[in-house]
C-alpha cells in the first residue's frame, strides 16, 4: 500500500477513499502542486490534509521540526473552526500529537500571544491574517518549515480583491520557499483551467488539475403559482405564493429559503409567520447584518436540527454543512448558475444524497429564466469567474504590508509582482508611479511638504514609524462595507447593523422591522442605533446597499433560446406551459422575437414616449446600452430620458418625441467609439466617484481610526466623494482614479459583454412594433421606479427642470 | 439662469454674493469667506494620505481672483481658517499677505482655529467671537438666538442644497442661505465637505454655488 497510514485511517472509520482523494495523495507526496474540484461532503479537505499526517507519520518522533508546516486559507472565518476540529481528530487517529490551531480576527488573545512566539503545525487562516503575517518583521524565519499552502473555496475568492491578496502574498512566499506545494480548492466554475493558472502562476504549467468522478444529482423544481392568470407580471418580492410554500416547509425536515436581498428576508420572514403562525420558534433568519451571535445562534441551531426554515441571503451560500437541511428555495432569479447550484448543494450533504432544490418566482416572467436555468443545469454551462487585472489599489496595500514588516527592494518587487496573474502586464511607469505614490505622496520633491508614511533605508522602502505601521496593520483587507452603525436595546445587548444613511431617514419614535422584530427607534447614541422592542406591526424594513447581482451571460442565451422556442409555438417543461398564455398576450399585442431577431416597442402613452428594447442580456449590460443610446440619440439634439431596466431589458423615457428607423438603429449599435461614448453617457464620474470608495479603503487613503479613540482622528475625516474630487481635479494622472474608471467599465458595464451583444445586435433583424398600449414585456418596466437618468441638456437646464419653482 | 454675483440688500446693507463662495460687502469694502479650513491637505499628508498639494493652492488662486475683482480693504475669515495645528501649507496665507500687503486681514475664531489661536501670524487680527459692524454681527458658530434687532452672519455648517429630480437624480452645491435676519456662509476650502441643509434656516433664500455661476432659489419673499 503506498499510503498506508491514510488507508489504515479510513479503513479504521469504515470508508474508502474516492478517486480524486488517491490522486491528491499521490500528487501531493510527490511534489506537485494543483487545483481540485469535487463536490461537497466527498472529503475534499482529507485529500489535502492526510499528505501531511502521511509524511509526519513516516518520520521518527523526535526528527520533526517544529513550526509550521501546512498554511490553510479560507475566505470565511466560520470555516475555520470546524476544519479545525476535523483535522485534530484525524491527526488523533494517526497518533500524531500536532498543534492544529485558527488565526482570524476572532482568534482570543492567549492563542495569538502563543502564536506569536512560535506558530503552530497547521494554521488555518484567512487572506487577511496571511498578510499580517507578513507586515511582521521576521515572517520569514516563521515559514521556514511551510510545506503545504491550501487554499480552500479558491472560487470564491478567484474574481475578487482578495483573490489578489493570495496571489502577491504567494509570489512572495514561493520566492523564499521555492519548492512549496500550492493547492486550490473550488467548486465547478467554467474556467477551472485558468483559476488553476492565477493560483500557480509561473509554476501552473507542472500543475494538476484533479477532477472528481463524482458529482451530485440536483433536483430542481419550479413553483407555478396556483393562481397563475392572477399573479403578478412584475414585483420582486414573492410574498403572494407563500401560502403555497408553507406545506413544503413541512414535509422537509429543515429547509433553507435563499433570498437575494436583506430586506427581503426580512419581509419573508414576517409573511411566512403571519400565514403560519405555528412556525414561530421554528423559523429563523440569517443575514450579514445580523450580529454574528445571534447568526451563530441560528447555525447551532440549524446543526442541532431545531428549526423547520431558516430565511436567509448568501451569508449561508457557503459554510459548513448543515446535515439537517434537506431541501432548498430559491425566492426570484439566481442570476447565475454557479449560484443556483452552490445554494442547491447546501442541501442533502451525505456522500451520495442529492440536492433539491426549488425555485420561487416573484414575478410571471421569472418562469422563463427557471426554465433556462433547467437547461443550463442539464448542459452543465457554468460561468467562468474572470480573475481581476491590474487593481492597483491591492498593490499598494500590499506595498504598504512589506513596508511595515522587512521592508522590500523595489526591483525585488517589480520582478516579483510580474510573474502574478493580475499584475503581469503592469508597466514600468505604473509599478513606478505607485513607488512614488506611497514614497513621497505622488508630489514632486521640490514642493514644500510634510508628507509622511514610508521612507527608503538602505535601498528597501520602509515604514517611517510605529505610527504609521500601527494604522496599516489595522487597515489590511480588502473587503469594505459601508458605514454602518450598530442596533443596540437602549439597556444593552446588539442585534446587528445597519447602514448609516437608513438611520438618517428616522425619527425618535419610527419603528422599523430589523431581525425578524418590530424596533422602536429612540436615539442615535456613541455611534449606536439604540431602540426598543415595539408592539406596533406597521414599520419600514431597512434595505441595504449591496451589489446587484448580473445575470449571467450563459443564463442569457438559455432565455433568448426559451423565447425563440415559444415564438415557434414549443413550449417545453412546465414553466414555459404556465407561461403560455402570457406569451400568446405578449405575440398579440406585439410580438414574440426569434433568436435572429430585435424587438423594439415604441410606446405613446399619456405622459410620454418609450422605446422598449429586449436583448434578455441581464440588468447590468442593459444598463449600459441605455445609457449608450440615451447619449447617442441625444447628440444631435438635446434631450433628456429617464431610464429602467430589468434582466430582459430596458426602457428609454422622454417627453419628447423618440424617432426610430434602421438607420437611426445602425447608429446606436456601432461599436466605433464604444468607450469613449459610454464613459460620456454614463455618468461615468458618479459612477467612478462610488468605485472610488473602495479603491480608497483598500489603497490606505481613509483611516477609519483606532477603536473606541474616534476623536483623536477627527481632523483625518473626509469623505471618499471629497478625496475624489481633488484627485480627479488636481491629479489627473493617479492610476487610483484611473482604476475607478476601469473598475466602471469591467465589472459595473462589463465593456466587454456590452460590445459582444452589440455584434449580436447588428446581425439581428430589426422589428419595430408601435403601440398605445402596454405589452406584458413592457409591463415590468413601466413599473420600475428605480429610474436612472441621463440628459445632454446644459446643467442650468436640468436645475430648471429639477425645481419647477426656480427662479 | 446663472450668475456671477448676487446683490441684493441683507439687513439694511447691500452685499453681494459671488459663486466663488465669498460674500463682499460694497459699503464696508469687506470681502468675507469662511471656513477656508488651511493645512488640511497638508494635516492630511502628513497623516501618509496623499491627499494632492494643487487642492490647497487652488484656494489662494482663488482668493487672489476675488481680491482681485473687489479690490477689498479688509478680508474677514469667518472662522476654521485653520483646519489643525501650523503646517507648511500655512505659508500660502503669508504669501497672500506679501502679494497684498494693504489689506487688512481679520478672523473671527472658530473651533479649528483653537489650536493655532495662540500663535497667529502678526499680520492677522483676531476679533470677539461676536464681531460686530453696525448693527451686523459676525460669528462662526450659528448664534444660540437670532436677535431681532441684527443681522446675522456665520459659517460653520457648511451648507449645501441638494437638489432631487425624479430618476433618482441628486445633485448637491454648497449654498449660501439667507432670511432677512441672517446668511450662512458656504465653506470656501475646496478640500472641505458639505452638508445638505436643506432645512437648517427656516424659509431661507438659497443661492448654489456651482461651477458655472450662482442658482437662485428665492421662493421667500423677506417681511
Amino acid at each position: 500500500m503506498l499510503f498506508p497510514h491514510s488507508q489504515a485511517w479510513f479503513k479504521a472509520k469504515n470508508w474508502r477513499p474516492f478517486d480524486f482523494q488517491l490522486q491528491c495523495w499521490e500528487a501531493v507526496a510527490t511534489g506537485k502542486s494543483g487545483l481540485l474540484n469535487a463536490p461537497t461532503g466527498f472529503g475534499k479537505t482529507y485529500a489535502l490534509f492526510l499528505p501531511l499526517l502521511e509524511s509526519l507519520s513516516r518520520q521518527p518522533e523526535q526528527e520533526r521540526t517544529p513550526g509550521l508546516k501546512l498554511l490553510w486559507i479560507t475566505p470565511l472565518r466560520a470555516l475555520t473552526a470546524d476544519l479545525a476540529l476535523a483535522m485534530q481528530d484525524a491527526a488523533a487517529g494517526f497518533g500524531l500529537s500536532l498543534r492544529i490551531e485558527t488565526k482570524t480576527g476572532d482568534t482570543v488573545a492567549a492563542v495569538r500571544q502563543k502564536q506569536r512566539i512560535a506558530l503552530p503545525d497547521v494554521l488555518l487562516t484567512t487572506p487577511e491574517s496571511l498578510h499580517l503575517l507578513l507586515s511582521t518583521p521576521d515572517w520569514e524565519s516563521k515559514l521556514n518549515h511551510l510545506s503545504y499552502f491550501v487554499v480552500d473555496e479558491w472560487h470564491e475568492m478567484l474574481g475578487n480583491k482578495r483573490g489578489v491578496m493570495l496571489e502577491l502574498a504567494l509570489a512572495l512566499i514561493k520566492t523564499k520557499l521555492p519548492s512549496l506545494r500550492i493547492w486550490g480548492i473550488s467548486a465547478t466554475i467554467g474556467n477551472l483551467e485558468e483559476a488553476m493558472q492565477v493560483l500557480l502562476a509561473a509554476h501552473w504549467k507542472t500543475g494538476l488539475l484533479v477532477q472528481s468522478k463524482h458529482s451530485k444529482s440536483t433536483t430542481i423544481t419550479s413553483i407555478i403559482p396556483d393562481n397563475f392568470e392572477k399573479y403578478p407580471w412584475t414585483g420582486h418580492l414573492g410574498l403572494p405564493i407563500v401560502p403555497q410554500l408553507i406545506p413544503l416547509i413541512y414535509k422537509a425536515k429543515t429547509t433553507l429559503i435563499f433570498t437575494n436581498t436583506r430586506a427581503q428576508t426580512e419581509l419573508w420572514y414576517q409573511r411566512i409567520l403571519e400565514v403560519a403562525p405555528e412556525l414561530a420558534g421554528q423559523i429563523a433568519l440569517h443575514h450579514g447584518s445580523l450580529s454574528s451571535e445571534i447568526r451563530t445562534w441560528v447555525e447551532d441551531a440549524l446543526h442541532a436540527g431545531k428549526l423547520k426554515a431558516v430565511v436567509c441571503t448568501s451569508s449561508l451560500d457557503l459554510g459548513v454543512d448543515f446535515r439537517p437541511v434537506e431541501q432548498v428555495f430559491q425566492i426570484g432569479s439566481p442570476k447565475s448558475v454557479a449560484r443556483f447550484l452552490q445554494r442547491a448543494g447546501r442541501s442533502g450533504h451525505q456522500p451520495g444524497a442529492s440536492s433539491h432544490i426549488y425555485f420561487v418566482p416573484t414575478h410571471a416572467l421569472e418562469l422563463m429564466e427557471a426554465a433556462a436555468l433547467q437547461q443550463a443545469v442539464a448542459e452543465n454551462t457554468i460561468e467562468a469567474r474572470q480573475p481581476l487585472l491590474l487593481p492597483y489599489d491591492v498593490l499598494l496595500q500590499f506595498m504598504m504590508t512589506l513596508a511595515c514588516g522587512d521592508g522590500f527592494e523595489p526591483e525585488h518587487l517589480w520582478q516579483l509582482i510580474r510573474h502574478t496573474f493580475a499584475f503581469q502586464s503592469i508597466s514600468r511607469t505604473d509599478f513606478d508611479w505607485c513607488i512614488h505614490f506611497l514614497v513621497s505622496g505622488g508630489q514632486s520633491l521640490e514642493a514644500y511638504d510634510e508628507y509622511q508614511k514610508v521612507g527608503m533605508l538602505n535601498g528597501k522602502v520602509l515604514a517611517l514609524n510605529r505610527k504609521v505601521v500601527m494604522k496599516h496593520r489595522m487597515s489590511i483587507g480588502t473587503i469594505v462595507s459601508d458605514t454602518n452603525l450598530a442596533v443596540t436595546y437602549v439597556n444593552g445587548g446588539r442585534i446587528g447593523s445597519v447602514e448609516e444613511w437608513f438611520v438618517t431617514s428616522l425619527l425618535p419614535g419610527d419603528v422599523f422591522w430589523f431581525a425578524g422584530k418590530a424596533l422602536e427607534f429612540v436615539r442615535i447614541k456613541d455611534l449606536q442605533v439604540q431602540v426598543k422592542k415595539s408592539t406596533r406591526t406597521d414599520g419600514k424594513v431597512p434595505s441595504w446597499m449591496g451589489g446587484r447581482m448580473p445575470l449571467s451571460s450563459s443564463l442569457s442565451a438559455f432565455m433568448r433560446q426559451r423565447c425563440d422556442e415559444a415564438a415557434h409555438h414549443i413550449n417545453h417543461g412546465p414553466e414555459m406551459h404556465a407561461l403560455q398564455d402570457l406569451l400568446a398576450e405578449q405575440e398579440k399585442r406585439s410580438h414574440l422575437p426569434k433568436t435572429n431577431e430585435i424587438l423594439l416597442e415604441l410606446l405613446q402613452l399619456n405622459d410620454g414616449n418609450r422605446m422598449l428594447c429586449y436583448p434578455f442580456e441581464g440588468r447590468q449590460v442593459h444598463e449600459g446600452l441605455s445609457a449608450l443610446f440615451a447619449y447617442r440619440l441625444g447628440k444631435s439634439t438635446p434631450i433628456s430620458f429617464s431610464m429602467a431596466m430589468n434582466d430582459y431589458g430596458f426602457e428609454l423615457f422622454s417627453d419628447q418625441a423618440i424617432h426610430m428607423d434602421a438607420t437611426t438603429w445602425e447608429q446606436l449599435l456601432t461599436t466605433d467609439n464604444l468607450r469613449n461614448d459610454l464613459l460620456a453617457s454614463m455618468n461615468a464620474t458618479e459612477m467612478a466617484r462610488r468605485q472610488f470608495g473602495e479603491i480608497c479603503r483598500v489603497a490606505g487613503l481613509v483611516f477609519h481610526g483606532y477603536p473606541g479613540a474616534p476623536v483623536r482622528t477627527k481632523h483625518l475625516k473626509a469623505s471618499y466623494h471629497l478625496l475624489f474630487n481633488v484627485f480627479h481635479e488636481y491629479e489627473a494622472d493617479n492610476l487610483l482614479v484611473q482604476q475607478a474608471f476601469e473598475q466602471v467599465l469591467d465589472q459595473q458595464l462589463d465593456e466587454g459583454r456590452l460590445r459582444t451583444a452589440l455584434l449580436r445586435m447588428q446581425k439581428q433583424k430589426l422589428i419595430i412594433h408601435q403601440s398605445k398600449t402596454p405589452t406584458p414585456f413592457s409591463f415590468p418596466l413601466l413599473a420600475d421606479r428605480l429610474r436612472e437618468k441621463i440628459s445632454s441638456e446644459q446643467l442650468a437646464d436640468r436645475l430648471k427642470k429639477m425645481m419647477p419653482s426656480g427662479s | 439662469m446663472m450668475i456671477a454675483q448676487h446683490s441684493l440688500q441683507l439687513g439694511q446693507t447691500s452685499w453681494v454674493l459671488d459663486y466663488r463662495k465669498a460674500a463682499y460687502l460694497p459699503d464696508h469694502q469687506l470681502l468675507i469667506l469662511s471656513d477656508v479650513h488651511l493645512g488640511k491637505v497638508q494635516h492630511f499628508r502628513k497623516n501618509g494620505i496623499a491627499v494632492p498639494q494643487q487642492a490647497a493652492q487652488q484656494n489662494f488662486t482663488l482668493m487672489q481672483a476675488l481680491i482681485d475683482t473687489y479690490k477689498p480693504a479688509h478680508i474677514l475669515f469667518l472662522g476654521d481658517l485653520f483646519h489643525s495645528q501650523n503646517n507648511v501649507e500655512h505659508q500660502l496665507l503669508a504669501q497672500l499677505h506679501t502679494a497684498n500687503p494693504n489689506i487688512n486681514l481679520l478672523l473671527v475664531p472658530g473651533n479649528h482655529d483653537s489650536a493655532m489661536l495662540q500663535q497667529l501670524p502678526s499680520y492677522l487680527q483676531p476679533t470677539a467671537v461676536y464681531h460686530q459692524i453696525d448693527n451686523m454681527i459676525f460669528s462662526h458658530h450659528p448664534p444660540a438666538n437670532l436677535q431681532p434687532a441684527h443681522f446675522h452672519c456665520y459659517g460653520h455648517i457648511h451648507p449645501a442644497v441638494e437638489v432631487r429630480g425624479g430618476a433618482r437624480q441628486r445633485l448637491k452645491f454648497p449654498s449660501f442661505l439667507y432670511t432677512d435676519a441672517a446668511l450662512v456662509m458656504p465653506a470656501f476650502g475646496n478640500f472641505t465637505g458639505s452638508v445638505a441643509a436643506n432645512q437648517h434656516l427656516k424659509q431661507a433664500n438659497k443661492a448654489l454655488c456651482t461651477s458655472e455661476g450662482l442658482w437662485l432659489m428665492e421662493n421667500h419673499k423677506f417681511s
